[in-house]
């Protein structure tokens, strides 16, 4: 087990370090000259070139991407052209907002898929089973800026019931994390719906009915448990997004997170920002996903041993 | 009581709903099995002896159908019953082996625990009580080290192992009859005769009905005291055994027999075989299904040919018996 987790913290490193290397190199190859844009508009030459000179972007690349990595390693993100701030402390001054709304969105995710799931896979082929599959198919597809300004316009300024966006109220993180763990609950449900279907079909199903048990139990013990795993990599891999700042929703919200960040760091060219968010969301991502592994070891003893 | 057969399937008829429209994979199967007798039950892979099989405890995929017929355990339909009742019926009154031990067994719970879990449930039995149960089972069915297999996995066992658990876990409440659905055909030669032995020991010892559902005529000879032989939904030959090995009364049953093959023949001679294949179960028509294989038809078989006869059945318009020398 120890080795399992070792082996995958290992790949995670080298996932991570491919990450780091190619944001690099993107930025290497961008048009947009740094040193121009952290100088500012007005900027002459010389200045610019002295803003080069300052930050040793004149040296060679190899030399360039060394420093980087060794910033990196102390948990530097450098600092921002625009207002002058270290990124790092940014991002985690926002990374509490941001956390909040996924996990919330999470519990919803679940809430809504899960038992949507497991009941149109259970009752396959009925009323209920192709409402479900056409309401989940909606979820799905619409795009989460429409139900977002949606329930923003209906919830939130015709009813009034919760804050609009940009508030620093509690109840503020209810409309984001519903918008994004609709989608992604109507993602669960279809997902677990065939999943279930498939272990449905499975020999050791019939082999628990032939023992005579209660089919409550044969789904509890026997159909949830192998569900479970596929859930669990989701699940990793969707807080890791989240994690990384969901950008659209923070956006349409004005949710102040990693997300909203982001994206004003795209719209000023702060390329630092830029490269800092991302690989925050990388790493978030990259973590969890190998958390999710871990869990699923947990639970199944051939990933565990194999 | 005495009359009453442990088990007897009249009339069975089971359809399949698939791409090609609705199948009939059982067309009026009846047949008994006594306790204490073994009847296999043999045909090529589709004649309908595993739809058959998974008929008479309702395992049926959600496909299938069971449209007529009764299946009488000690005189009662199995096919009548509530669900609740049916519960009741399944793993206490009659167990289950099935083929690949290794998809059958769940592969995310403790041996134990698939071997205690309706134990519980059909005898009322503790925690502690159950597990004891299951070390005796375990030694029963020959695995050793039986505390240390409660603990493991279904993939850290063997082939062999694996079925062990599977018979223990379908004998484990005290079955009155137990279907083995091809329980020999994943496993290596020498592991399958061991298994055989093992059925055979434990429904001799139990006094239990066996019903063995296989496609190898080696098992039947081994373990069947009587044998039906199923072609297309429909069992065309039932009888003793030896009677049936020996003298063969269906043309189908003695293309079978005579494609094994065996220690004595040649290796240069041709391997007999039926020609031809089964027909595909949506094609037949109102004769006799093996008609167009059959060396022997004759106009009349334009007609099915029912399973005539008392202890001897045979589903033939020729007797092959008196033609064949």
């Amino acid at each position: 087990m120890l080795g399992y987790v070792a082996r995958r913290l290992l790949w995670a490193l080298v996932v991570l370090w491919a990450v780091v290397t190619i944001t690099f190199c993107a930025t290497y190859l961008s048009d947009i000259d740094p040193a121009a844009v952290y100088a500012g508009q007005r900027a002459t030459t010389e200045q610019i070139a002295a803003v080069r000179a300052d930050f040793g972007l004149d040296d060679s690349l190899l030399v360039q991407y060394g420093r980087y990595l060794a910033r990196l390693a102390q948990a530097d993100l450098g600092q921002s052209f625009v207002s002058r701030d270290d990124v790092a402390a940014q991002v985690v001054d926002r990374l509490p907002k941001t956390a909040e709304l996924a996990a919330v969105a999470m519990l919803i995710q679940l809430a809504i898929g899960v038992p949507l799931g497991l009941l149109a896979a259970l009752k396959r082929r009925t009323v209920i089973d192709r409402g479900i599959l056409l309401l989940t198919l909606l979820g799905v597809a619409a795009p989460a800026f429409v139900t977002g300004f949606l329930l923003l316009y209906v919830v939130a300024f015709r009813l009034g019931w919760l804050p609009l966006g940009g508030s620093s109220e509690a109840s503020a993180v209810i409309l984001p994390a519903l918008t994004l763990g609709a989608a992604g609950g109507a993602w669960y449900a279809r997902m677990l719906r065939s999943t279930t279907l498939n272990i449905l079909g499975e020999d050791y199903i019939r082999t628990a009915r032939a023992k005579g048990l209660a089919e409550r139990v044969v789904v509890a013990r026997h159909v949830l448990r192998n569900a479970i795993g596929p859930i669990v990599v989701m699940i990793g891999l969707d807080l890791g997004v989240f994690l990384g700042g969901v950008l659209i929703i923070e956006k349409v919200f004005a949710c102040p997170g990693i997300g909203l960040y982001a994206w004003q760091a795209i719209e000023q060219n702060d390329t630092p920002a830029v490269l800092g968010t991302v690989l925050v969301a990388a790493f978030c991502v990259t973590l969890l996903s190998v958390l999710a592994d871990v869990v699923n070891a947990v639970i199944d003893p051939r990933v565990r041993y194999g | 009581m005495a009359d009453t057969p442990l088990l007897d399937i009249r009339g069975l008829e089971t359809a399949i709903g698939s791409r090609a429209g609705v199948v009939r994979a059982v067309r009026g199967v009846s047949l008994r099995v006594d306790r204490g007798e073994t009847v296999g039950l043999v045909g090529e892979s589709g004649s309908g002896k595993s739809i058959t099989a998974l008929s008479i405890a309702r395992l049926l995929p959600p496909a299938g159908r069971i449209t007529a017929g009764e299946v009488l355990l000690d005189g009662q339909d199995v096919l009548r019953l509530s669900q609740r009742a049916l519960r009741a019926v399944r793993g206490r009154r009659i167990g289950m082996v099935f083929q690949d031990s290794m998809t059958a067994l769940n592969p995310l719970l403790p041996v134990g625990r698939q071997l205690t879990e309706h134990v519980r449930a059909h005898l009322g039995l503790g925690p502690r009580e159950a597990t004891r149960r299951a070390l005796r089972l375990l030694d029963e069915v020959g695995v050793t080290d039986g505390e240390r297999r409660l603990r493991q996995y279904p993939h850290q066992l063997s082939g062999g192992l694996r079925q062990r658990v599977a018979v223990a876990i379908a004998l484990a409440a005290d079955p009155d009859l137990l279907i083995a659905d091809e329980p020999t055909t994943a496993l290596d030669v020498t592991i399958q005769a061991q298994i055989l032995d093992l059925l055979r020991r434990e429904q001799r010892d139990r006094g239990m009905g066996l019903l063995v559902i296989t496609h190898d005529l080696g098992v039947v000879a081994g373990i069947a005291d009587r044998v039906a032989v199923m072609y297309a939904g429909r069992i065309i030959e039932e009888g003793a055994t030896d009677a049936v090995f020996a003298e063969p009364a269906h043309p189908y049953t003695l293309g079978l027999l005579t494609s094994v093959p065996r220690l004595d023949t040649s290796l240069d001679a041709r391997l007999p075989s039926i020609p031809g294949a089964p027909p595909p179960l949506w094609a037949l028509d109102a004769g006799c299904a093996f008609r167009p294989r059959c060396p022997v038809a004759i106009d009349r078989c334009a007609a099915d040919p029912p399973l005539s006869g008392e202890r001897r059945r045979v589903a033939c318009h020729v007797d092959i018996r008196a033609t064949v020398p």
